[in-house]
């Protein structure tokens, strides 16, 4: 063969070999937990049944997640629709993924870690605190650091939630300290636009991200002919069951549903493909979280 | 196509748009929502006349509230654990155990603020204020010019009680209005503030509780379109404002509150010009979210601006 007819072959033939070896990428993370003054529903009423809340109640002192900058240089910006919630981790299986956990919470003095679900971890990074057994990992004190350290398996794929499991994690996990870690499968094709809901109660209210009752609950947003995923997960003491207006999708047994059931630390995404406009409401719809207030819209647009 | 071992940078939040402010916070107006404000009495949230205490959430709720002499409070544990409701120093009250769904009642004769906590949960407290009259006015400002209502209500004798006026910029409480009491106890006023001002009821030696009237100046707003893609209001306040801060607001659908798009201030001659950049429809208005010289928080009626045709 001629050098220019080899080098077109080796052209053409290295990226199918590379396709097929893709290779495992390392995924480093600085995340803090910062207190935080909380506000509950800005717009202050219950817009759709015309009722001023309480402003006492809609306030609140709190810890979250906050991802920084390599070294805890700058806190990052935060996206409008995370609310309380922190950092989306996302990956794909086989990836590595390295976290330096700092706790920047001087308000409260208590300890806080990271535990992760769903990822294969050694011990000294599972972070949840067993006294006589755990480490460092399980119990950060203010103004101390840990890293931890996880792979995603084949059996990672899906999302899962990250939360504080220090001796402070029932006040922890009612005020906001959580977030989702969100792994594809190899070669899976990532979608446009992908949502992060926490539904939990947060306070007197129930929450979607930290936040309560429409216009204060996240926008989400997409356009016609884009593919969604939707990642919902809970934490605390109650079990909730999410609902699209507008939309439905399949179970993994292939049978269709518009809503589906989750307890605490359970989540799951779903997937459509946007075909239509409209403004849908997105709630959970055990009727008293829906009245007081685990309700946001979703606006799809041409 | 090949993909080097890569660390990745700290921070992949969801990129679905453009990130909040650092604070984190929706930027939100200060003063009104809808026009106006709510007045209340001293640190009662509650409405008048809230005489059941819940106690969800391991909170008394209301945690003040303010009641005539006579009037029965009950607490209802609505919680899921076990409370008590107990007076503090001299304040002769004491339900022992409830549990949940047991509520206790008590009369509470003598004007005075009392205080009460569940032994159980230290930081569960509350307080009554006992008044011997109970006088409520609006619940939000009056525009200036126009009476305020004042209602209340008197124990089993009373024939008359005297209004009485505090102006909003201090002095002396003085006489404004003898009013007469009705066979079943209660009493009605009706003054036209100039300014914002606190009034109180009394009968001898009982007094009610001072509440608040805010007077809000009546502001006017004229919208224009200017060009393809900008509106201009025009904004002036009666009674004269000169120096408010102004601020123009926008109907957020999203967000289903006004939010602040402009700010301004009132000149010498109590009228500004706001501006928005803007080709779309437009749901407007023009709030002061501090009124000066005693004046309320005013709001402007909402404007419908059309779309530039």
């Amino acid at each position: 063969m001629t050098r220019a007819a080899t080098a077109i072959a080796l052209a053409l033939v290295l990226p199918l070999l590379a396709v097929g070896r893709a290779q495992a990428r390392v995924h480093e993370h600085w995340i803090a937990a910062e207190p935080v003054h909380w506000r509950i529903a800005p717009n202050g009423r219950d817009a759709i049944h015309g009722r001023r809340l309480d402003p006492l109640t809609l306030r609140s002192d709190t810890v979250r997640y906050r991802a920084c900058t390599k070294d805890f240089g700058e806190p990052l910006r935060r996206d409008p629709g995370q609310g309380i919630v922190g950092p989306l981790i996302r990956g794909r299986a086989g990836d590595r993924f390295v976290v330096h956990f700092m706790n920047s919470d001087q308000e409260t003095g208590r300890a806080h870690s990271m535990h992760f679900h769903g990822v294969h971890y050694r011990f000294g990074s599972d972070g949840s605190y067993i006294p006589g057994f755990s480490g460092k990992g399980a119990n950060v004190k203010p103004g101390e650091e840990h890293t931890y350290e996880f792979t995603a398996g084949r059996d990672s794929v899906g999302v899962w939630s990250y939360h504080d499991h220090s001796p402070s994690m029932e006040s922890s996990i009612a005020g906001g300290l959580y977030g989702a870690l969100s792994i594809l499968r190899r070669g899976e094709r990532r979608p446009d636009r992908e949502f992060v809901s926490f539904l939990a109660q947060f306070g007197d209210y129930s929450s979607i991200n930290g936040r309560a009752f429409v216009g204060n609950t996240p926008v989400l947003r997409a356009k016609v002919g884009e593919r969604v995923q939707w990642d919902v997960l809970t934490l605390g003491d109650d079990f909730h069951t999410f609902h699209v207006h507008g939309h439905r999708w399949r179970r993994p047994d292939g049978v269709p549903e518009d809503t589906r059931t989750l307890g605490p630390a359970e989540s799951f995404r779903v997937r459509w493909r946007e075909d239509r406009p409209g403004t849908w409401l997105y709630h959970c719809h055990v009727e008293s979280h829906m009245m007081n207030e685990m309700i946001g819209i979703y606006r799809v647009t041409r | 196509m090949r993909r080097a071992v890569l660390i990745a940078a700290a921070g992949l939040a969801a990129a679905t748009g453009p990130a909040a402010l650092a604070a984190g916070e929706p930027h939100h107006p200060g003063g009104t929502h809808g026009g106006a404000p709510a007045e209340s009495g001293p640190g009662a949230p509650a409405p008048a006349g809230t005489l059941t205490i819940g106690m969800r959430g391991r909170l008394f709720s209301p945690s003040r509230i303010t009641v005539l002499a006579g009037e029965r409070v009950t607490w209802v544990n609505d919680d899921s654990t076990v409370h008590d409701v107990g007076a503090d120093a001299g304040g002769g009250f004491d339900s022992g155990r409830l549990a949940p769904g047991a509520s206790y009642a008590r009369v509470l004769d003598a004007q005075g603020t009392y205080r009460y906590r569940c032994t159980l949960h230290r930081f569960m407290s509350g307080t009554i204020d006992v008044f011997a009259l109970a006088l409520a006015g609006p619940s939000g400002p009056v525009p200036a010019g126009r009476t305020a209502t004042l209602s209340g209500r008197a124990p089993d004798g009373t024939s008359a009680v005297s209004i009485e006026a505090l102006d909003v910029n201090g002095g002396a409480w003085r006489a404004v209005a003898e009013v007469p009491v009705a066979r079943d106890g209660t009493f009605a006023a009706r003054p036209t503030p100039a300014r914002s001002a606190t009034y109180r009821a009394r009968a001898g030696e009982l007094s009610s509780a001072p509440t608040r009237v805010g007077v809000a100046a009546r502001l006017t707003a004229h919208p224009h379109r200017m060009g393809r893609a900008s509106i201009e209001v025009q904004v002036s306040a009666d009674p004269a404002q000169p120096g408010a801060a102004a601020v123009l607001q926008r109907y957020d659908r999203e967000r289903f509150d006004w939010r602040p798009v402009a700010r301004g201030r009132l000149d010498a001659r109590s009228r500004a010009t706001l501006r928005l950049r803007s080709a779309r429809r437009e749901r407007l208005r023009v709030v002061l979210p501090r009124g000066t010289g005693g004046f309320a928080p005013a709001a402007s009626p909402a404007l419908r601006v059309p779309a530039t045709s």
